[in-house]
Order: structure tokens, then sequence, then C-alpha cells
């Protein structure tokens, strides 16, 4: 594991050199300014509308970052040929493969933990802000000209902390099951058709619950077998949006979040197991 | 490469590790349902939202619950952040003038993301206020209605709800059941009771149905919200000010109801008891001093409580009736549209008189 670990942690170097961070840093103040824009809102719009932005911003931009890292994993080992010096030394082809796929998740992790981080202070500084009734200014009961209760301020934070820490915890397994698919693929594809697959893949994987309704609702023989094997084949990565219950948590749902973001989570650890087993299997017998 | 054993392992573990996918896929989709259906609109039974879809057998719940233009937002799972890109949308619009869209865009929002309490409590606001159509009330009325259907567990919508009720419809009954509600729920942010202004307002709207009982009640029990958020709050002068409104209008009310009893049983013949209503106001101003030493108003009840008691004691009692309003009026048209109603009403100066009129057939108009 010391070989696969020391090709993980070259793997993220190697990605952060090529200005990954950049992308973080444009997210980063493109946050502070819509945080900015919306204090026109309520405190409860502003927040609703800042986490719904942010949670979407987090999560395309982390699959951006986790696809277009992992399709460039491999190939370009391959065509810069470091390749054959590396597999050359006492490394075994399926450290190589694991090195590669866990630096890839490494990459998708620091970036989400890097936006992850903006998005908590500055969720973190807007629950400054006292929520206030509609009618609160006709009632004269303004929030707004309130003091600050900073007991309040913090545990209205702390509960917002919270709820984006589990938004996040759950978006960096969606991003470990997308690096998986993206590094199993580029072993059989270009990079842009990898990068078209597996975003086709990660759509088809978000909107499961129509596959499902068509399965159950066709009566078509042929595509009733089509959609079934997409619907059980496909990773569910819609099972890991919990979006609406971060954004909405006073809407009472009959689940244990953590409970179900640990289920999902392992769902998904699993999920890119079975996807990077499938690449070790394919990698340990390819021709470089 | 590996050797032909360690194949056969890996193999086997990445068989094991589907058969561990599959298994964890079925059982986190009945609990992931919990998610998307809270997402969704509660309608009442058999209501939809676009009759388009009720026959339909595209989908499965979320399909046939969900109306046409939110099914995108929905199918991507972004409902939160396209509702928010609308409302605002909405918002610039409102504060450009231009009202025209803003309701059909709000009905759209809330359709979307039923979450959105700001969104129904400002459409009704719209509604029942600022489109300045007294027939658009109801209408609000009922958007926050199904707000409430939505959002069931935060004391917001019906507190709106209450207050447009009280404010508006003066259906002070209807806004009795909303306020009762809201002051058992909890806020958005985790509080386990609303703020203090909801509890006052449900005193209010009980006074103002007649219900001076139930009042005096609530006011009592507004005091003690009060005292304990000063408690909370000790250098907070707004908790301040709550207890003494609070501890006002439990005095003012006792007080009152103590003057009107204590009027009747006059009237009755009943000094005694009468007498009692007023040493009881003596001890209640006494009481308010005890808190407010000083205080003008209470100095003065004291002094008039005092006054009535000595009156009482003395065996003199008021049997006078109270004075007959006689309300006598004329309607004579003045031009087409133009009416005018004049009369004469005995009540004392300043008093306020509220007249509605209304069409014979209103209340079947506006359902």
């Amino acid at each position: 594991m010391r070989n696969t670990w020391i090709i993980a942690r070259t793997t993220l170097g190697d990605a952060l050199r090529k200005r990954v961070l950049l992308v973080f840093m444009m997210v980063a103040v493109v946050t502070l300014l819509l945080a900015m824009m919306l204090t026109y809102l309520t405190a409860r719009e502003q927040r609703t509308a800042f986490l719904a932005l942010e949670l979407v911003i987090i999560l395309i931009f982390g699959t951006l970052i986790a696809v277009t890292t992992a399709i460039f994993l491999i190939p370009d080992e391959i065509e810069r040929r470091t390749i054959y010096s590396l597999l050359s030394k006492p490394v075994q082809r399926w450290e190589f493969f694991l090195g590669k796929f866990l630096g890839g998740v490494l990459t998708a992790g620091v970036c989400l933990a890097l936006m992850t981080l903006v998005l908590i202070v500055v969720v973190f500084l807007m629950a400054m802000r006292q929520p206030e009734s509609a009618l609160g200014p006709m009632l004269q009961t303004s929030a707004e000209q309130e003091p600050l209760n900073v007991a309040k301020w913090f545990q209205r934070g702390g509960q917002d902390v919270a709820l984006v820490l589990r938004g996040a915890y759950v978006i960096f397994f969606q991003l470990v099951l997308v690096t998986a698919v993206a590094t199993t693929l580029s072993l059989f594809v270009s990079p842009t058709v990898n990068f078209s697959l597996t975003m086709f893949l990660f759509i088809v994987g978000q909107v499961q619950f129509v596959l499902k309704a068509a399965l159950e609702r066709n009566e078509l023989p042929l595509t009733k077998v089509v959609v079934g094997v997409l619907y059980y084949l496909t990773p569910h990565f819609h099972d890991f949006n919990i979006m609406g219950s971060i954004i909405h948590s006073e809407v009472r749902i009959p689940v244990n979040h953590w409970l179900f973001a640990g289920e999902v989570s392992l769902y998904g650890l699993m999920y890119a197991l079975f996807v990077a087993m499938l690449g070790i299997l394919v990698f340990d017998r390819k021709e470089v | 490469m590996m050797s032909p054993e360690g194949r056969r392992k890996a193999i086997l573990l990445a068989v094991a590790l589907l058969a561990g996918c599959w298994l964890l896929a079925r059982d986190l989709e009945p609990k992931h349902a919990h998610y998307v259906q809270a997402q969704m609109p509660r309608r009442e039974p058999g209501q939809r939202f676009d009759p388009l879809l009720q026959h339909s057998r595209v989908g499965n719940v979320l399909l046939d619950e969900t109306p046409f233009h939110a099914i995108v937002p929905a199918v991507l799972g972004v409902r939160e952040l396209v509702a928010s890109l609308l409302w605002i949308q909405a918002d610039s619009l409102f504060h450009r003038g231009e009202y025209g869209p803003i309701m059909d865009l709000i009905y759209r929002i809330v359709a979307i993301d039923p979450h959105q309490i700001d969104v129904y409590a400002t459409g009704a606001w719209h509604l029942a206020y600022n489109f300045m159509d007294k027939r658009m009330i109801l209408d609000g009325i009922r958007f926050l209605e199904d707000g409430i259907r939505n959002n069931p567990d935060v004391y917001d919508l019906y507190f709106e709800l209450g207050y447009t009720h009280q404010d508006k419809t003066k259906d002070f009954l209807a806004a009795i059941d909303a306020l009762s509600q809201a002051v058992t729920k909890g806020t958005s942010t985790g509080d386990p009771q609303p703020p203090a202004f909801v509890f006052m307002q449900l005193a209010h709207a009980l006074e103002r149905a007649g219900h001076v009982d139930e009042a005096a009640e609530q006011w009592r029990r507004n005091v003690e919200v009060a005292v304990e958020l000063e408690k909370q709050h000790p250098d907070d002068f707004k908790y301040d000010q709550l207890v003494y409104a609070a501890r006002h209008n439990y005095y003012l009310t006792l007080r009152r109801r103590n003057e009107r009893r204590a009027a009747e049983l006059e009237l009755e013949g009943n000094g005694a008891e009468a007498l009692k209503r007023w040493e009881d106001n003596i001890r209640l101003a006494q009481e308010m001093l005890g808190h407010y030493p000083g205080h003008d108003q209470l100095e003065q009840d004291l002094k008039r409580a005092q006054t009535e008691v000595a009156r009482l004691r003395a065996g003199k009692i008021n049997r006078t009736p109270p004075p007959e309003t006689r309300l006598e009026f004329t309607v004579r048209r003045k031009a087409p549209r133009e009416i005018e109603v004049a009369g004469t009403i005995n009540v004392p100066l300043y008093s306020r008189v509220r007249v509605i009129l209304r069409d014979k057939d209103y209340e079947r108009l506006v359902q």
C-alpha cells in the first residue's frame, strides 16, 4: 500500500499544479459576491437562495474537477511514457491504478474541502442576520433593528455549518464514485469520449426515478430490458440528492439524516470500489 | 500482473461489492423517497396542479404530483435553486413596479419548491393588501392555507393567516384558530417557541372576537412568556418593554372586564357584587403600581376605583341603562354609481364606527 500512497500523493501534487485551484478561487470569489448581492432579501430568503445556489455550484464544479482530473490520470502517463519507468520498478499494476484513483479522489476532496470551507465561513457570517417575519416591519418587530445576540448567532451558525458539512460529506462520495467511473473508463476510451460518457452516467444517475417509473410502467419488452439494465447497473446518483433537507432544514422527514448520509456514503464507496476493481482487473491485462 | 489466485479473489470481491451495492440501493430507495416526498407540494385529496397530468400515465408519484413547469427542476434535483432564482426575479419585478406577472411567478415558485415560506407570505400579502382589490383577499387567504399545508411545522404562515383574518377579513374566529396553532409551533431556525408577538396577537384576536375571559387568560400566559424571555435576556431592553406591554394589557383586560360586569350588576341592582368588582380593580391597580410606581394612568385608575368603591359603600347604586345607539340613516342615489348614506348615531364623540356596504349577494360572489 506504500506504493499506492506515494502514487496518490504524486498524482494530487500534479493535479494541483494544473491550476485546478484557480477554479476553486473563482468559485470562492463568486460565492462571496453572491452572498453580498443577496442582502436585499430577508435573512431567510437570502439563506435559502444562497444555500441552494452554492450547493449546486459545489456539486457541479466538484464533479467537473473530479471528471477532468480522472480522465487524464492514466492516459497522460501512457502518452508521456512515464508509465514504463513506473511499472519497471517494483510497483504492481493494481497499485498503480489504485494510486491514480486515490490521487483523483484526493484532488476532488481537497477542492471540495476548500469550497466547503468558503461556504461554511459565508454561511456562518450570514447567520448573523436574524430571521424575521414577512410582516415584521408592519408590526414593528423588524429583526434588523435588534442588537446582535451572539449566542443566537452561534447557535444558528452552528446549525447551518452542520448542515453544510452533511451536504459536503454526501457530495464527496458522489465525487469518489464519479472519479472511479472516469478512471476506469479512461482505460477504454479517449479523454473526450470519457468525459461525455462519465457525464452521461452522472446525469442518468440523477434521474434514476424516471428510469424506475419507466421500468414499472413500460409494457414493451425490449425497452423494459434496456431500461432495466440501465437502472440496475448505473450508479444511483439520485440517492445522493439531499439538498432539499439541507436548504429547508425545518421540514420534518422521518429519516435519521446522518444515518442516511452514512448509508448513502457507504453505497458510494462500495460502488466506487466495485468500479475500481473492474478497472484493476482490466488494467492488469492491458497492453500499454 | 496478478496471479490467477489474486485475480479470482479480485473478481469475487467485485461481485460481492456489486451485490452489496444492489442491497444498499434497495434499502436506500424507500428512505430517499421521504426526501423526494418532502420536496413535493402537498395538496388536498384529489387536487392536482395540472389537469393535463391528471390522467397521465407518465412517471411515478413524483411525476404525477409535480406540475408541468416544475418537472425540469424536479428531475434535475435543483428545485430549490430554480425557485430561489425565480423569487429573485419576482422581487425585482415588484421593485420595478411590474405587478402583472408577479403572482403567476409566485404560484410557479411554490409549485416548484413548496417550502419557500417567505414566498407564500409575500404572495398572500400582495393579494390581500397590495393589489387593492378586496376580491383578492380571499385568494390571499387560500394561498396561505396552501402554504400551511406544505409547511405545517413552523409558526410563520399560521401567524400570517391569523393576522390577515384579523386585519382584513375581520373573521376573528378564524384568526383565533390560526393564531392558536401558531403559538404551538417553532421557528424555521429550530427555536421551539415562536416570537413573542405571536402570543400577543392571539390575545388581541381573542379580545376582538369578544372572548374576554380567554383573552385575559392568554394575556396572563403572555406575561409568563415575556417574563421568561426577560430572564433569558436581562440586558435587552426590548424584553423589558415586552413584559410591560403584556402586564399592561393583562391589567387593562381585567380592569375593563370588572368595570363592565360592575355596570351590569348595578343595573340589576346588585350593589354588593358590583362593589367586589371595583375592589378587585383597586387590587389590580395597586399590584401594577407595585411594578410601575408613579405610573399616571394607573394612579388615575386607582383613584377612580376608590371613588366607585366609596360610592357603592355609601349605598348609591347607579341604575341608569346604557344609552341607546339609535342608529338612523337614509340612503340616497345622488348620481350614477354614487350613493349618499346620511344619518345619526348616539355614541360618544370620537367613537369609531365601521360601515360596510356590500352587494346583496356578496357572500355568494366572493365564493
